[in-house]
C-alpha cells in the first residue's frame, strides 16, 4: 500500500474514531428533545470528550504511526485538536447559560450538585491544561512538571467528564448508551495503557549505557550508548529517538534526539545534544555506565525514505544532527551521488562537526556552503543567512530533481522553506524537521 | 503534504462535529 493510502486510511480511522460515539448519540433511541440550543451545547460537550480521549494517540509514538506522518506534524495535530476540544467543551456551559441564565445556579458550588461540579472541574482542567500548554514558555514552567501536570490534567479531565455525563444521566439513560460510554473510556485506556506501562516495561527489559561522553563545537556534547544484553536496534540515517537517562523508563522523563552516527554501523548509537534546556545542559555531567532506555527510532526524515539523484541539506545549528547521521551513512556506503550541504551558524568556532564534515568529504561527492553569521574579518564564505541568492549561487541546474531536507529552530526553516519554494523547487521534494516540539 | 493532511482533517473534523450537533438539535429522536 502506497504512503498516502495508508495517511488516508489511518485518518478516515481518526475521524471514525471520534465521530462514531456522536453519530451512534444521533442515532440510539433517546429522550424526548429540548431546545435547540441546549441540545447543540450538550452535543458539543460530547464532541470534546470524544476528541480529547484520543488526543494522546499523536503524541504516543506509535511506530506504525510515525512511519507515515512526520513527527512534527503530529505535534501540530495534537497542538490544535486539543485547542479545538477546549473550544467544544467552553462553549458546551456558554451556550448553555446563554439559552437559560437559570443554568447559573449550578455553578453555586456550596450549593450544586456533584454531577455539576464535576463537569466545572473537568472545564476548568481543560482550560488550564491548554492555556499551560500554549503559553507554557510564558508560565516559566520547565519541560519536566510541566507534562507531569500535563498528563494529569488530561487524565483528570476525562475523569471528571465521564463522572459529569454519568451524574447527568440524560443522554446516558439506556443500557445500550451507558455501554458505549464505559466501552470508549475502555479503549482510550487501554491505549494509555500501552503506552505508558507497555512501552516503558519493554524499554526497561532491553536497556543500553554510557559508552561515552564527548564534547563537541558549539556547546554541543556526542553521547555514545551501547546495547546491554541484547543486539540493539537498527535506524534509517535522519531518525530520531527518545532518550531516558539515569532514571527508570516509567519516570516520564524522555526527551527526542536524532541519531548522528551511521546506519550502517553495528556499534555504539550516538546522539549530539546541544546545551539548550535545563535537561540539555545536564548531559555532560553524566558519566559512562549510566543506564539508558531508548524508544524508537521514529521519523520519515531520512534519504532513505525519498530516493532522488542527489541530496541537498539545509541545517541551522544542531539541526545538523540527522544530516551528520545521513551523510556518515552515505559515506559507509560509498554513495556517490551528488550532495550540498548549506550549513548556518553564527560564527565559524561554532560550527558543530566542522572537522568531521571537511573528514568526509573526500568519501561523498559532497558540496560544503558554511554561511555564518558573525564571521571573522579574514572569512571569504557565504554570510548572513540560507537566503535565496546563496541557495541559486550554489545550486546545480538539475536543482529541481534533488530531494531537500530541511533541519533547524522554526525561525530558520521557515524563510528557508519560502527561498526553495522560489526557485520553483517542487513542494513534495522539500522535506522538514523543526527542533521544537511541544 | 503531511502539513496539508494535518490542516484539512482538522477543517474536515470542525466541519462534521458542527454539521452533527445542528443534526442532533434540529432533528427529533430516531
Amino acid at each position: 500500500m502506497s504512503k498516502s493510502l495508508k495517511a488516508i486510511s489511518w485518518i478516515a480511522l481518526y475521524l471514525a474514531l471520534v465521530l462514531a460515539p456522536l453519530i451512534l448519540l444521533l442515532v440510539m433511541p433517546r429522550p424526548p428533545q429540548r431546545e435547540f440550543w441546549r441540545e447543540v451545547a450538550v452535543f458539543l460537550g460530547f464532541a470534546g470528550l470524544s476528541l480529547m480521549g484520543l488526543q494522546f494517540i499523536p503524541t504516543a509514538r506509535l511506530g506504525f504511526l510515525s512511519d507515515i506522518f512526520p513527527m512534527d506534524t503530529m505535534y501540530y495535530f495534537h497542538h490544535w485538536t486539543s485547542v479545538l476540544s477546549t473550544l467544544f467543551v467552553a462553549a458546551h456551559p456558554l451556550i448553555l447559560i446563554a439559552n437559560n441564565p437559570h443554568v447559573l445556579i449550578l455553578f453555586d458550588l456550596a450549593n450544586a450538585p456533584w454531577r455539576a461540579r464535576a463537569g466545572i472541574a473537568a472545564a476548568l482542567a481543560v482550560i488550564a491544561l491548554t492555556v499551560l500548554s500554549v503559553w507554557r514558555k510564558d508560565f516559566r514552567l520547565k519541560y519536566e512538571p510541566w507534562r507531569f501536570l500535563h498528563n494529569l490534567l488530561a487524565v483528570g479531565a476525562i475523569g471528571l467528564a465521564l463522572w459529569h455525563i454519568f451524574g447527568v444521566r440524560y443522554y446516558l439513560a439506556t443500557p445500550a448508551q451507558r455501554v458505549l460510554w464505559i466501552a470508549l473510556p475502555a479503549v482510550w485506556g487501554g491505549l494509555l495503557g500501552y503506552v505508558k506501562l507497555y512501552k516503558p516495561w519493554n524499554m526497561l527489559r532491553h536497556p543500553y549505557r554510557i559508552k561515552e561522553i564527548r564534547e563537541e563545537r558549539g556547546g554541543c556534547w556526542t553521547l555514545a550508548i551501547e546495547p546491554v544484553g541484547h543486539p540493539g536496534l537498527t535506524f534509517e540515517a535522519g531518525q530520531s529517538a527518545w532518550l531516558t537517562i539515569g532514571k527508570s523508563p516509567f519516570a516520564i522523563r524522555e526527551h527526542p534526539f536524532s541519531f548522528t552516527s551511521s546506519a550502517e554501523r553495528s556499534g555504539p548509537l550516538e546522539f549530539t545534544i546541544k546545551e539548550l534546556g535545563d535537561f540539555t545542559a545536564r548531559v555532560k555531567e553524566f558519566e559512562p555506565g549510566v543506564p539508558v532506555y531508548v524508544d524508537g527510532p521514529y521519523g520519515e526524515f531520512s534519504i532513505d525514505e525519498y530516493e532522488a539523484p542527489g541530496y541537498v541539506f539545509l541545517a541551522g545549528g544542531i539541526g545538523s544532527a540527522p544530516v551528520m547521521s545521513m551523510l556518515r551513512t552515505l559515506a559507509d556506503r560509498g554513495d556517490g551521488r551528488p550532495l550540498y550541504l548549506f550549513y548556518g551558524n553564527f560564527n565559524w568556532e561554532q560550527v558543530t562537526f566542522r572537522e568531521e564534515i571537511e573528514a568526509l568529504q573526500p568519501r561523498l561527492n559532497l558540496q560544503v556552503i558554511h554561511v555564518l553569521e558573525k564571521p571573522g574579518p579574514d572569512w571569504e564564505g557565504e554570510t548572513g543567512y540560507i537566503t535565496v541568492d546563496v541557495l541559486d549561487r550554489h545550486l546545480p541546474d538539475d536543482r529541481k530533481a534533488l530531494v531537500y531536507f530541511i533541519c533547524g529552530p522554526i525561525p530558520m526553516i521557515r524563510p528557508v522553506r519560502r527561498s526553495l519554494r522560489q526557485l520553483e523547487i517542487p513542494r513534495g521534494q522539500i522535506r522538514e524537521e523543526r527542533y521544537e516540539m511541544a | 503534504m503531511s502539513w496539508l493532511y494535518a490542516r484539512l482533517l482538522i477543517a474536515l473534523t470542525v466541519l462534521l462535529v458542527l454539521i452533527l450537533a445542528v443534526l442532533f438539535a434540529a432533528l427529533p429522536p430516531i
